[in-house]
């Protein structure tokens, strides 16, 4: 048997031995996996090159030879700009508003759908609300900038909940993050919920009627199987989702901030974008990528890491 | 499941639902009822939309509809969507299936190899390169080729994959299956909702593809529907900039355009989604795994 | 597939948003609004001759009938739905047989913000030919640094030499100042076949305020002129319930607002740019006493509630929607705007009359001078590339696109076939047939010309072309209006050539200083700031950040642009 033979091979075997003893044994596998490496390696590793751009003065029609090196120059610019707390602070706290908010809505979402009873319902709750997924977002954008202002549908109902005057809420910096995440998930959440509504399909229906004749209740029964049921998606969406905490659906805020809230909705890449790639500056623009991907690469090493102590879920 | 009567809890769910439902169907909403309305009062018009403005008009349709590429474009987004669509869903599962595999040695490797690409990517012009090297620059190729595989999709497929239990497999081993079988006559069967998951991601991604087309084409034959769609767009809303002389009367369908290409461009994938909302019902994997 | 779709949307957004970049080089709408216009008219040389007058004989051979070029230029968006490039177009079918010159075209994509011709660059095959204003705008050391570079050909000899229909417009021009306008810092000619403008349409500003004149007589209002009778004005709006007395639009990034700098230059202060004194001294606006007395008149008028908050997320399209509307007292408007309001207005009410106001003054003797009135010569030009095989046949061609007849006939077609396009009239004038103005087959105007003239070839706009366009006296009182006392001289002229080191540090200075000081300035103007205690301090954070070497180099560089043809 194959499978039991590659289990319990020695360790000690000198790796480029096991290896050819396992392509041996699984010649399909390998043979299944070439022609993904091979896309891998052609669009993705070798464009890569396209990143050392960031240790020189590029300038695109003397390609790369051409342009001066001028080595952590671009790095050390971003870390030393007079923004750089202001804009990283940014990113990371709507993130993580996104992250404590925005991750578990479709989830509950999800559940709450498949506790309806009613299947023709439940089709048409899914299919609504994952439409605003695909409403371009200038529209979106454009909608939201409508209700907020002093006379808006949103600004209107705001105040009079808390008794605050009308006001643009784009003009106020407090309001921007938390706008800004409502209208993320608002857009979101349904189109996100999917992966779960599949998750949900591979739990055994036989494990509810066994609690059904255990007496257990509603939430114990999404507590103890519907939750478990459906964790690996959800650890595995987390994991990828802490390793994009750098970066963000950035052309959404653009569409909606102004200079009045920078102090509150100016983060990593609108900056880099004003200051980077509307002026030409490829250098710098791929250094702060350069970073962002770094760090968001060890955010997510560092996530999986947990994860597989904790859970024994992760990547690999 | 025994049935019960109708508690508060489905109550409150169900309007919760409502609540969902409300607000997130106004947007699409807005753009049909702002795609059929009187063009002169929608230009002058502000704060929320609730009804068709004047009297319903199918102009702005008329004109979006006008364009002698666009059927043409549709013919190269079916392609993109059947061809490029397979392409991915593919390669995605060989991966996913493969980097699922416990005796498959290199496993960890290689999925640090393809997790790796999700941060770092060399930009543009290197891409350009690469394209071009590989022979598909300007070709229908651009948008499914460059783009086979998705590391954050063959992750999700992956986790589905590895939670298939081994025991449905190792049977099929004891009856002679080899590694590709058991992928095929096992992993895929069990797997319909991810796979319908997969469809639905990759699918509205080639619907919705433009920007390959706009940046590896010259050809103008082989643009998709969006980029028609896009250009229709542009014209529209350039038409103050552009042309400083424009007959007025022409620009008031400016507005009228843009929320048509949006209707135009969205409904038909729309329509896709329920074909698909089957697998995603309590219970479709259940009867695969027991029978 | 997610996180590509994330990405592509990015872009998107950067595309759309390097496109208002892009349109804000051109010096606002105002220029590449009158882009479409087109040609020359006849006046100036006399010839009224049909194009198919020109058609015996090889006069207009170039080279020896086997010369292909390849051409890099614009394509109509309103064509790209019939042709499949502009070789597809009547006009351009008749130039090559004219020419004997085989055409080839690479267009960008519609919305393209300039990712595409950098492709094309990087990617190293470039075509012979090149219309495309970013050599000016984007690339280091301007069209000059490409030659250097060894990407475009150097034309000045050959222009020098053999171009008599440029030289003829140049001339036409009077322009005692064409030769720095044409040439670069190291006298190379740069701007051989950039577009020329009819006199009807030179010097004109196409931006300012507009007010509901139906409500001035209604509450027996006089047009206001100095900044107190706009005061007074808005007011009285205020009073009686008009919602929006004023509606302005987030005005730093609306490039057509902060190209022509209402209220703003009443103060002899721009809203964001580097300016000259009268003089020629350099200054950066917001370091200028004037800018602080700007902020705390409009610091008045938000107290008041004359203007309101919602400004900041409100573009140039939303506060025209809110005049039209009947909700907004004034707003700002280009010319074009100016012909829709008032076609759409009445929709709304049907009293609605609009009448364009002078630009702001203190005082009503003031001149002010930072508007941007459209002008001859813009960025935009015609590029051989260095690549190109026959750079004479190239410069030939332009030439050629240049001349009397052919500006005749890109701007009014071909007129052969059964379809014509333009007739005599009575004054002895061209004007379009009724295929052109109401076509049979219900294609609007704009498309029917995309597919029977030639935009992209026009070097010259014709002027009574330009006269029909805008037939409506309320445009023509815009031009009054806004042109009154009012002009660009104290606007850095739009040909200064920056070396690659200045241009980068002039883009980080400028950069630096609008992070810093847009934020200040909408908080100073709606009094999250105090302006008297802060001002000093906001002055000094504006030096520290570079605004003098800012001034410098602009200063270098309009010195050396003055030194140029001497």
């Amino acid at each position: 048997m194959g499978v039991a033979k590659s289990m319990t091979a020695d360790r000690k075997t000198p790796f480029f031995k096991k290896l050819r003893k396992n392509m041996v044994t699984h010649p399909l596998l390998y043979l299944m996996i070439l022609p993904v490496l091979a896309y891998f390696l052609v669009y993705h590793y070798y464009p890569m090159y396209g990143m050392i751009i960031s240790f020189f003065d590029y300038v695109p029609t003397k390609g790369i030879t051409g342009s001066s090196f001028v080595g952590l120059k671009h790095f050390r610019a971003f870390l030393e700009d007079p923004y750089f707390f202001r804009t990283m602070s940014n990113t990371l706290s709507i993130n993580l508003l996104l992250l404590l908010f925005g991750f578990p809505f479709p989830i509950i979402f999800a559940i709450l759908l498949n506790e309806l009873r009613s299947a023709k319902f439940r089709k048409v709750t899914q299919t609504v609300t994952y439409m605003p997924h695909f409403i371009s977002t200038v529209v979106i954008c454009g909608l939201m900038l409508d209700f907020c202002k002093s006379k808006g549908v949103i600004t209107t109902i705001f105040s009079a909940v808390s008794g605050i005057e009308p006001v643009n809420l784009f003009s106020q910096s407090a309001y921007f993050q938390p706008l800004y995440v409502l209208m993320c998930i608002w857009q979101e959440f349904g189109w996100d919920s999917i992966i779960y509504f599949a998750a949900l399909t591979g739990i055994d229906q036989a494990l509810y009627e066994a609690a059904d004749i255990d007496g257990a209740g509603r939430w114990k029964k999404i507590l103890h199987i519907t939750i478990p049921g459906i964790s690996p998606t959800i650890i595995i969406l987390l994991i990828m989702r802490i390793g994009n905490m750098m970066t963000l659906g950035w052309d959404k805020i653009l569409l909606l901030y102004n200079p009045m809230i920078y102090e509150k909705a100016d983060v990593i890449s609108t900056y880099v974008y004003r200051i980077g790639l509307m002026n030409f500056q490829y250098s710098f623009s791929t250094a702060v990528g350069v970073f962002n991907s770094i760090i968001n690469f060890i955010l997510l090493l560092s996530a999986n890491a947990v994860s597989r102590k904790v859970n024994e879920t992760s990547l690999w | 499941m025994k049935k019960k009567g109708i508690g508060p809890f489905q109550v409150v769910n169900a309007l919760i639902m409502l609540f969902l439902i409300f607000i997130t169907i106004y947007p699409m909403y807005y753009v049909v009822v702002a795609s059929i309305s009187d063009p002169i009062l929608l230009k002058s018009h502000t704060g929320p939309l609730l009804w068709i403005l004047g009297e319903p008009t199918l102009a702005g349709y008329e004109k979006t509809l006008a364009n002698k590429n666009l059927f043409n474009g549709f013919k190269i987004t079916l392609f993109y969507l059947v061809v490029g669509t397979s392409i991915q869903l593919i390669l995605t599962s060989f991966g996913a299936y493969v980097v699922s595999r416990k005796n498959f040695l290199l496993r960890n490797g290689v999925m640090k190899f393809m997790v790796f690409t999700m941060f770092f990517s060399g930009g543009l012009i290197p891409m350009f390169f690469a394209i071009r090297n590989t022979g598909i620059y300007n070709t229908i190729w651009v948008s499914s080729i460059p783009y086979a595989v998705s590391a954050y999709n063959l992750i999700i497929m992956k986790t589905f994959f590895a939670s298939i239990p081994e025991s449905l497999e190792e049977a099929a081993i004891i009856d002679g299956a080899n590694d590709f079988t058991v992928f095929s006559r096992v992993i895929m069967p069990l797997s319909k909702p991810v796979v319908a998951v997969m469809m639905l991601y990759y699918g509205v991604g080639q619907w919705n593809s433009w920007f390959p087309a706009a940046m590896f084409n010259r050809d103008r034959k082989i643009y998709p529907l969006q980029m028609i769609l896009r250009e229709i767009l542009i014209e529209n809303q350039e038409q103050s900039a552009d042309s400083l002389f424009a007959a007025v009367e022409q620009s008031f369908s400016n507005d009228l355009v843009k929320y048509c290409t949006i209707v135009v461009s969205t409904v038909p994938i729309l329509v896709i989604y329920p074909f698909l909302q089957k697998y995603f019902e309590k219970g479709v994997m259940i009867g695969a795994v027991k029978g | 597939m997610k996180k590509w779709k994330k990405t592509s949307t990015a872009l998107a957004a950067v595309l759309a948003a390097s496109t208002l970049l892009a349109g804000c080089g051109n010096g606002g709408g105002s220029d590449s609004g009158s882009q479409a216009g087109s040609d020359t008219q006849s006046g100036a040389s006399g010839s009224q001759s049909q194009a198919a007058d020109n058609q015996g004989g090889a006069s207009h051979q170039i080279g020896d009938g086997k010369v292909t070029l390849t051409i890099f230029c614009d394509f109509q968006n309103a064509a790209r739905s019939y042709y499949t490039d502009l070789g597809d177009n009547p006009v351009v079918q008749w130039i090559e047989k004219d020419t004997g010159l085989t055409l080839e075209f690479i267009h960008a994509p519609a919305g393209d913000d300039g990712t595409f011709f950098q492709n094309m660059l990087a990617g190293g095959d470039l075509p012979d030919l090149i219309f495309s204003s970013r050599f000016q705008t984007h690339y280091p050391g301007g069209v000059e640094g490409a030659i250097n570079d060894g990407v475009l050909y150097d034309v000045t000899e050959l222009v020098e030499q053999n171009a008599p229909n440029f030289w003829a417009l140049c001339d036409e021009e009077n322009d005692p100042d064409i030769q720095k306008k044409i040439r670069g810092d190291q006298g190379m000619i740069i701007k051989f076949g950039s577009t020329f403008l009819p006199p009807t349409d030179n010097n004109k500003v196409f931006n300012g305020l507009v007010i509901r004149q139906d409500w001035l007589e209604k509450y027996n209002l006089e047009a206001p002129v100095t900044l107190d009778e706009y005061t007074e004005v808005l007011r009285t709006f205020k009073e009686n319930g008009v919602e929006y007395p004023l509606a302005l639009c987030e005005f730093f990034n609306q490039s057509q607002f902060s190209a022509n700098n209402p209220i703003a230059s009443a103060f002899g202060v721009s809203v964001k740019e580097f300016d000259l004194d009268a003089d020629g001294n350099v200054h950066y606006c917001r370091t200028q006493d004037g800018y602080k007395e700007f902020l705390k008149f409009l610091h008045g008028w938000a107290e008041e509630g004359l203007i309101d908050e919602d400004l900041v997320s409100r573009n140039i399209d939303d506060a025209l929607r809110l005049f039209q509307g009947g909700q907004a007292g004034m707003c700002f408007a280009h010319t074009y705007n100016v012909k829709q309001s008032v076609a759409v207005g009445p929709a709304s009410d049907p009293e609605f009359k609009l009448l364009c106001l002078e630009m702001p003054k203190v005082n009503a003797s003031d001149e002010t001078h930072l508007s941007s009135p459209t002008r001859s010569i813009n960025s935009n030009s015609w590029q051989v590339s260095a690549d190109c095989k026959h750079p004479e046949e190239a410069v030939a061609f332009i030439d050629y696109l240049m001349s009397p007849d052919t500006l005749l006939l890109t701007a009014w077609g071909t007129n052969e076939g059964e379809n014509k396009t333009y007739q005599i009239n009575s004054d002895g004038q061209r004007e379009f047939t009724e295929f052109v103005t109401n076509n049979p087959d219900g294609l609007d105007y704009d498309t029917v010309r995309a597919l029977n003239m030639c935009a992209p070839f026009q070097i010259k706009y014709d002027e009574t072309m330009e006269a029909s366009q805008y037939s409506e006296a309320e445009c023509h009182q815009s031009w009054d209006a806004w042109g009154k006392q009012n002009d660009g001289a104290y606007n850095l002229p739009r040909y200064l050539t920056l070396t690659t080191e200045e241009s980068a540090e002039l883009t980080r200075i400028k950069q630096d200083l609008a992070n810093y000081s847009d934020e200040m300035v909408y908080k100073f103007i709606f009094g999250q700031e105090d302006i008297d205690a802060k001002w000093d301090e906001f002055v000094a954070e504006l030096e520290r950040l570079g605004s003098t070497r800012g001034e410098e180099i602009n200063k270098e560089a309009y010195d050396r642009y003055l030194q140029r043809g001497n």
